[in-house]
């Protein structure tokens, strides 16, 4: 031991250690990054490859790089005199997924906040009961919940065969593969996860704030849209984008109860792939869905961010 | 004011509230009336649970009396929703909206009345600076300390000239410097001002240091109203006379009785002369003495109660004496200390204890 000396670490000793929780910490999440590697940066990678290639005869591509797919999802070359068209077909299929997605972004809100309000505003003992009946309609499979509103809308139906008997109609009202139809569906589906984000701002809402808007002489609406609005504008970002996602991309629902003739763009990048054959052009259509939604995202993040920085 | 009846700002009259039902029934107040003047500095004031802030959100609207009404600048608002009563509230947990700034907060009844734009600034900047804000109009109010908070809170109450400023407890958060600061401070504003304050509180000292009248309550009714000096001096009973202050108490019966001056015979013999509120107290009585009103003499001095020391203890302004009568009461004299020293009672002592002219107070309970 003689001779020597004690060098303390550089940085001292607490950033030595914490380097060394940081190095262990790496390692814990090498699982989860291996998995992420695998089974969702490299397929991504591939997809966005295959974007850029041409279409095999029968589905696969052809290793020649190209632009065509990503040229195809906006435009249409005519057949004969080679005149270039804006893809209507493409773009009404756009159109179709971003209008139901808001819409059922719009209608989850509308019946949301209410539940939430309503939840949160319960006894705490009552809250998680509340909360749980919520939830309960994801024990069931999603296939399972869309075929038993087919069940209900459809011509034979439920809603058709007692409004006839009932003698309010003769003849069964067309609900079933309509857009009308996705709607209900996907809202149904999707309520849960406009409701839950909803109930968490509105749990950390302080109610006081209520009675300081009503004896500052603000009207109920006014309260509501100069105090509980703002307040719980990151609930409502939060619940938007949760519900306007995976609706935009949604497949088994406009599949189901929009038939083949209220597709949508999850359902038109399947068609590429399956009876299509057109493996780039599915690709893109992916990249591109995939673009929106990280676009929406950046949306909600800066939005959170700024709420923060005034709190 | 020569009308009697445009002096009263507001006024309940034969209110009771009671929560839940049936066996879970609560009666926060039990059939209360009074007066609170116009220009006043209103103190209610009593432990929690007395139903002070159940009166005081009765008066903003916030809750609904089970009977009876209340009254503001003579008219009936029993049914008014609290948007529409000119009344404002500081909450006792300010309620400041997280989301707007401090001018904004401020700003915020006055946009609720839909008051021009200029009025409107140009009150927000007379509220800051009323209450010493100014340079913090932008800031957020996260980003402001308990104090000020207090301060925009205040000030927002008071933006839109409210008749009457209701104050729940709005001191409880604030370490005790900045309390004493802003008792003074809301003492000046309500002067500055001239706008009637109804303070709730708990705490005796802030209910005597600002207030003009105080309304002692317990259990939902109002023991005693009166000023400071009324409450402390003459307290109308057993609860008024602890609550507020400390008191000694005790027991005799009436020997005589002319005007306000009873004079009651203790059990060991002794004549004590006492002060009564109202009526014609017979039988036995309690009566009760301030500690600060109890003098200790030489021993045996004639007219002064025998009595022995228990225990002295030291307290920097004054010294307690711990005394105990010969005929067995027990009592507290708090006696002012000098430069020179403390009055100098040590435990085992005899000393004869006098109570000053008027210092004990016959109670009705």
């Amino acid at each position: 031991m003689a001779g020597k000396a004690q060098v303390d670490p550089p940085g001292g000793y607490e950033a030595a250690a914490n380097a060394q929780r940081l190095h262990r910490n790496w390692l814990l999440s090498l699982p989860a990054i291996v998995l992420l590697l695998i089974g969702a940066s490299g397929p991504l990678l591939i997809v966005l490859v295959y974007s850029f290639l041409h279409p095999g005869d029968y589905g696969g591509v052809i290793w020649k790089p190209t632009l065509d797919a990503w040229f195809k999802i906006f435009f249409s070359v005519d057949i004969f005199d080679e005149t270039v068209h804006l893809a209507d077909a493409h773009l009404s299929i756009f159109w179709r997924s971003v209008k139901l997605s808001l819409l059922t972004t719009l209608i989850t809100f509308g019946f949301g906040f209410p539940t939430a309000y309503f939840i949160a505003t319960r006894p705490k003992s009552q809250r998680a009961a509340w909360l749980f009946l919520i939830t309960i309609p994801f024990w069931t499979n999603l296939l399972i919940r869309t075929f038993a509103i087919m069940e209900v809308i459809r011509n034979e139906g439920i809603i058709n065969t007692w409004a006839i008997r009932l003698g309010l109609i003769d003849q069964p009202i067309q609900m079933l593969y309509t857009e009308g139809a996705v709607l209900l569906g996907m809202a149904y589906v999707y309520l849960p996860l406009m409701v839950l984000p909803l109930y968490a701002a509105i749990d950390r809402f302080d109610f006081h704030l209520l009675e300081a808007g009503y004896d500052l002489y603000a009207s109920r609406w006014q309260v509501f849209r100069r105090i509980v609005l703002p307040l719980v504008s990151p609930g409502i970002v939060a619940g938007s984008i949760l519900v306007f996602v995976p609706s935009l991309g949604a497949y088994v629902t406009p599949r189901v109860l929009g038939g083949g003739k209220k597709m949508m763009i999850g359902n038109f990048i399947e068609l590429q792939f399956g009876q299509g054959q057109n493996w780039p052009l599915g690709a893109s259509l992916s990249m591109l869905l995939l673009i929106v939604v990280a676009v929406a995202l950046l949306v909600y993040v800066r939005t959170i961010s700024r709420d923060r920085a005034d709190a | 004011m020569a009308n009697g009846k445009a002096s009263v700002a507001v006024a309940a009259r034969g209110v009771s509230k009671i929560f839940g039902s049936g066996s879970n029934e609560v009666r926060a107040l039990d059939d209360v009336s009074l007066d609170i003047r116009t220009n006043e500095f209103f103190t209610l004031l009593g432990p929690s649970g007395c139903g002070k802030t159940t009166l005081l959100r009765l008066v903003a609207g916030f809750e609904s009396p089970t009977r009876g009404s209340i009254f503001l600048d003579g008219e009936d608002i029993t049914a008014e929703p609290p948007n529409r009563r000119p009344v404002n509230t500081v909450f006792q947990s300010y309620a400041l909206f997280p989301h707007l700034t401090v001018a904004q907060n401020v700003a915020f009844g006055l946009e609720m009345l839909g008051r021009p734009r200029k009025e409107i600034s140009d009150t927000v900047a007379r509220m800051l600076a009323l209450v010493r804000m100014e340079q913090l109009a932008n800031r957020a109010t996260s980003q402001i300390s308990g104090g000020q908070q207090q301060r925009v809170a205040l000030a927002r109450a008071l933006a839109p000239r409210p008749k009457v400023l209701l104050l729940d407890e709005p001191l409880s958060a604030l370490d005790l410097k900045l309390r004493k600061e802003m008792q003074i401070e809301l003492k000046r504003l309500q002067t500055e001002t001239g706008i009637t304050f109804i303070f709730v509180t708990h705490d005796q000292e802030e209910a005597l240091t600002m207030s003009d009248r105080i309304a002692v309550m317990s259990a939902g009714r109002i023991l005693q109203i009166g000023s400071p000096e009324e409450i402390y001096n003459h307290p109308a009973g057993r609860f008024v006379a602890s609550f507020i202050g400390e008191s000694n108490f005790f027991e005799g019966t009436v020997h005589n009785v002319r005007g306000n001056s009873v004079e009651i015979r203790m059990p060991s013999g002794d004549m004590v002369t006492a002060h009564s509120l109202s009526g014609k107290p017979e039988g036995s009585v309690t009566f009760a003495v301030r500690p600060e009103h109890v003098r200790l003499e030489q021993f045996g001095t004639s007219g002064t109660l025998a009595a022995t020391v228990t225990d002295s203890v030291y307290f920097g302004t004054d010294t307690h004496c711990h005394l105990e009568l010969d005929g067995g009461e027990r009592l507290v004299a708090r006696l002012q200390n000098k430069v020179s020293g403390g009055p100098g009672y040590e435990k085992g002592m005899r000393a004869g204890v006098r109570f000053d002219d008027g210092a004990a107070q016959v109670l009705a309970d």
